[in-house]
């Protein structure tokens, strides 16, 4: 090799080593002993382990693995057809068309998503399955046109000349001649849009509905609550069965003969088939079903079939990762779901646009377990929409060995702390501490605008000390040491007070904002007694308990919280003293000022 | 009449281009007929409509008697070898030779059967497992051949088979070819731009110029007697001179060209006075020493020589006109560049052409 030679050599080197590198951290990782990302405690199979036992996770794989198998078909099929009908036939502009063929590739993404969801809603198509499907094929077939479109056209016509000189028709031609020489670009097109479907999230949030949880819905509502070893895993597992279908392809495609070709293309399937082999409780026909649609980890399964077997129903579960993506699926009016877990201020703007099924008190007698503390706040007046399920408080936690004793919002702005400071990536949140720290007693439901440009400001001072704005796995970060001091949700820190001794959460005496997840039926739900039913069961101070133990978050259930172990009933972050509930304020709806708040948080983020 | 064709004022034009004007031709059963010609000339075009992948905007076809009008390529008695032999790499060597009869839907006993003669035919026997893309030209040339036979064809269409070989593979492709078709009494059109190919294989030659056939005639025929300017030319007949016909007697007619005057055997269309083109083919010119009395011989110097192994070209400047001179090896004699010769056009040389397109 010459000298020249060995310099793109190690240059292709490098440019493998930059698309890989991630991937195969991401592979080593899933054998890492250690839950945190920072350090390795030796190798495991635990996660592949634990991974198999999470019914959730497999049920969102299998999901995704029909959704990809059927839409790549689909659009395979499609794609092909109409890359050679281009191919056959000149089209009077012909041109403009193909490019439009092309278009999808282009425009972002969320312009697709919300005109499919409009289209669906036009059709008055139920969100789910079907139409994720539908979105998929739509969006995978211009991949297949234009991948198989680049083959047809340094296609050499002649050959089917050839074979119709030799006497084969117009049809037998197409498959005894174009087909076979196109199927590697076919075989590469449907590679490419089963990738693409497997990948799919934005558009795959707008359109899913009852039961057609996707890997990536899953993962990205896991997040939530940190990135775990188990994703890792089952993005391992993922990737390895497509590397062994691309091998199987890569060797057909060289001709190589089926044999050769049948073991990775054997394995690679056998791996993507193991979920449906391992399987999981299918509704029977004719069985009621309650769709529920609820962030993730916020109800173990556990509980979900003492609900089952008490009703003999099958209890759906369908994740979402923000109050955002609940309010797009509701106002599209077609998504099907009994029960629904809006924020608070979720429930306020469901209120105003009429989107929840008026509650029926009388079914709901375990109401009387819940602290009034938590009812009739102004987002719910007279709980007519919603009950509370879970509440939190935002605060500080902190790397107490390093910092000392915390107790002020204040300690975020000290230089001391420069770089290690990490800030929850949300409006309402920054903005509400710096409110709380400015001196003309403003509250985090403020709607002045001079008071909100103050805070801003206050906020642009600290930027140069804070490390990462974060509110997805801000308690990994603080756990993993890359910061001391972390702005967050007062569950995630209990979990991770559990597993690091070292780490402390503090409500500052300034005061802070606490949030109320509730539990509301939609409108338009299509069992809105079984919704009750559950409502209930989950008010029943057992099983709130239950909840309270599984999950971490603090209950508004106060004859629940009797019967939690006193480890949880004191814990300092999941039930605050009732000082510490004295100063802390309910994040309400601010209406108009919802906008002001995202223009300052922008700016905030976008200065230098 | 199987394995007959018959054009009738056939046309065909692709937009502005006229690529195939007004052809009528006759080919009989078994008969190896060339289309020759330039490059462009139409002899793709031509051999596209009897296979059928292009429809004719004028005139008829008739393949073995019958109006092909109407009849996709997979219906017609004919096949086709491609110029670039258009083998499925996707098939091997069988498969690709197998393809036809498999179309048809052949017993596989049969279709083993007619494969392992076709390429024996070919001399391919023992390459039936072979991938296409690790064959040499020469045997894809071959692939291609058989691929085609196999069907028995009444009529079999080569477009250029030939054009990819190096010169002797060439040489060595055209006896086994001409030989195969006279052991197959098969009709074959062959098409080729390349004059000696042309006229070592047909049994007729038809010359295209601009979409139409010029001349058409046996090999000899042709080469004796071209009547046409661009027909001549083709065919290297080099000394084209426009002449203007002075008198005519004696059975001669006296022609003169600038200051060059010589004479033609009167073929009875020479007319006194008239202009017309003439051409006499290089190796009919003498080539006389200095000072040498024959009557008739004019003056001239050597311009240039060209040596072409077997014979020498003689680029010979006489009475203002730069005529080609062919001496063969054995009679050549060493001559200089500016060296004073003379040279005889002898009467019977001299042939009477059309002027180009005019016909
Ligand atoms: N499909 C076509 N579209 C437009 N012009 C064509 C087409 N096929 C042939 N021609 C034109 O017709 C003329 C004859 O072409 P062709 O039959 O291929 O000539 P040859 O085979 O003698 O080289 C050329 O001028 C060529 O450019
Ligand atoms: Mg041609």
């Amino acid at each position: 090799m010459n000298r020249r030679g060995s310099g793109l050599g190690l240059f292709a080197l490098l440019v493998y080593l930059f698309l890989y590198a991630p991937i195969l951290v991401l592979a080593a990782l899933s054998f890492n002993e250690s839950r945190s990302s920072a350090l390795w405690e030796g190798f495991t199979f635990a996660w592949y382990l634990k991974l198999l036992q999470n019914a959730q996770v497999m049920q969102a794989l299998r999901t995704s693995l029909i959704v990809a198998f059927v839409s790549t078909v689909f659009s395979t099929v499609l794609g092909t057809a109409a890359a050679l009908a281009f191919h056959r036939h000149r089209f009077r502009r012909g041109a403009a068309i193909e490019a439009l063929f092309a278009l999808p590739i282009v425009v972002p993404e969320i312009v697709i998503a919300s005109s499919m969801v409009l289209l669906f809603a036009a059709l008055s198509l139920r969100l789910g399955l079907l139409t994720v499907v539908l979105a998929h094929v739509a969006f995978s077939i211009s991949y297949v046109v234009v991948v198989v479109r680049a083959r047809l056209a340094g296609f050499d016509r002649t050959l089917e000349e050839a074979a119709m000189d030799l006497g084969a028709g117009p049809w037998r031609t197409l498959w005894t001649v174009t087909l076979p020489l196109c199927a590697p670009a076919i075989l590469a097109g449907a590679l490419l849009a089963f990738a693409l479907s497997i990948d799919d999230y934005v558009i795959t949030s707008f359109v899913a509905g009852v039961g057609s949880t996707t890997l990536p819905l899953q993962i990205y509502s896991m997040v939530r609550s940190g990135v775990s070893p188990e994703i890792n895993a089952v993005s391992t597992l993922l990737l390895l069965a497509t590397s062994l279908l691309l091998l199987a392809a890569h060797l057909l495609e060289r001709g190589k003969p089926a044999r050769l070709c049948a073991a990775p293309a054997g394995l690679g399937l056998a791996l993507l088939a193991g979920p449906f082999l391992i399987g999981g409780p299918a509704a029977a026909a004719g069985e009621k079903v309650l769709n529920l649609y609820i962030w993730s980890n916020y109800i173990a399964p556990e509980t979900l079939a003492k609900f089952e077997a008490r009703h003999g129903v099958k209890v759906n579960v369908d994740l979402y990762d923000s109050n955002e993506a609940l309010l797009a699926k509701l106002q599209a009016g077609n998504a099907n779901y009994d029960v629904v877990c809006p924020s608070n201020y979720a429930v306020a703007i469901l209120a105003r646009q009429e989107l929840l099924h008026p509650l029926d008190l009388t079914a709901l007698p375990n109401l009387a377990h819940v602290d009034p503390a938590f009812l009739d706040r102004p987002h719910d007046p007279g709980n007519r929409l919603s009950i509370p399920y879970f509440w939190g408080t935002t605060g500080i936690a902190y790397r107490k060995s390093r910092t000392g004793p915390i107790d002020s919002w204040a300690a975020l702005w000290e230089p001391r702390f420069k770089g290690r400071i990490l800030m929850l990536d949300d409006a309402r949140e920054t903005l509400g501490i710096a409110l709380l720290l400015s001196r003309d007693g403003h509250g985090v439901n403020e709607t002045d605008e001079r008071a909100l440009r103050q805070a801003k400001e206050l906020l642009l001072v600290q930027k140069p000390l804070v490390r990462t704005y974060n509110s997805a796995d801000f308690d990994q970060v603080l756990l993993a040491g890359d910061v001391w001091l972390a702005q967050g949700w007062s569950g995630q820190f209990a979990r991770a007070m559990d597993e690091d001794p070292d780490i402390e959460y503090v409500v500052p005496k300034e005061g802070s904002s606490f949030f109320l997840d509730s539990l509301a039926i939609p409108r338009g739900a299509p069992n809105p007694a079984l919704g009750h039913a559950f409502l209930d069961f989950v008010m029943e101070p057992e099983i709130a308990a239950e909840i309270c133990m599984t999950m971490r978050y603090s209950t508004p259930n106060r004859a629940a919280r009797a019967l939690l172990p006193a480890a949880i009933r004191d814990h300092p972050a999941i039930f605050p003293p009732p000082d510490v509930m004295n100063r802390v304020e309910l994040l309400e709806d601010v209406g108009d000022a919802t906008v002001l708040y995202d223009r300052l948080w922008t700016e905030v983020k976008s200065a230098r | 009449m199987r394995g007959a064709i018959r054009l009738v004022g056939v046309g065909k034009s692709f937009g502005g281009t006229e690529a195939v004007r007004e052809v009528s031709l006759d080919v009989a059963p078994g008969e190896f007929v060339t289309l020759l010609g330039p490059s462009g000339c139409g002899k793709t075009t031509l051999l596209r409509l009897l296979a059928g992948f292009e429809t004719p905007d004028a005139g008829q076809v008739l393949i073995s008697g019958r109006d092909v009008a109407g009849l996709p390529p997979h219906r017609r008695p004919v096949n086709t070898v491609f110029q670039h032999y258009a083998l499925f790499p996707h098939q091997d060597v069988a498969g690709n030779v197998a393809f036809g009869l498999r179309m048809q839907k052949r017993p596989a006993a049969e279709i083993r059967d007619k494969v392992a003669r076709a390429l024996d035919l070919v001399q391919l026997a023992g390459y039936e497992a072979r991938r296409v893309d690790e064959l040499s030209g020469g045997q894809k040339q071959r692939v291609a051949l058989a691929r085609a036979l196999v069907l028995e064809p009444e009529v079999l269409l080569l477009d250029e088979p030939l054009a990819a070989l190096d010169a002797k593979l060439r040489a060595q492709m055209q006896v086994e070819l001409k030989n195969l078709q006279e052991r197959l009494q098969m009709t074959f059109v062959f098409v080729t731009h390349d004059r000696d190919e042309a006229l070592i294989m047909s049994d007729r030659v038809a010359v295209m110029n601009a979409g139409r056939v010029e001349q058409e005639g046996a090999p000899d025929a042709l080469y004796d007697r071209p009547r046409t300017r661009f027909v001549a030319d083709f065919l290297g007949v080099r000394n084209l001179l426009h002449v203007r016909v002075l008198r005519i007697d004696e059975g001669l007619a006296q022609l003169e060209a600038g200051r060059l005057r010589f004479a033609a055997r009167d073929d009875g269309g020479y007319r006194a006075g008239a202009e017309t083109w003439v051409g006499v083919r290089p190796e009919r010119v003498r080539l006389l020493a200095e000072g040498a009395s024959e009557a008739g011989a004019e003056d001239g110097v050597v311009e240039d020589e060209i040596y072409l192994g077997d014979r020498t070209d003689w680029v010979v400047r006489a009475a203002g006109h730069a005529l080609v001179v062919a001496e063969s090896a054995r009679g050549a004699q060493p001559r200089g560049r500016g060296e004073r010769v003379r040279l005889l056009l002898p009467p019977e040389a001299v042939l009477r052409l059309a002027d180009g397109d005019g016909v």
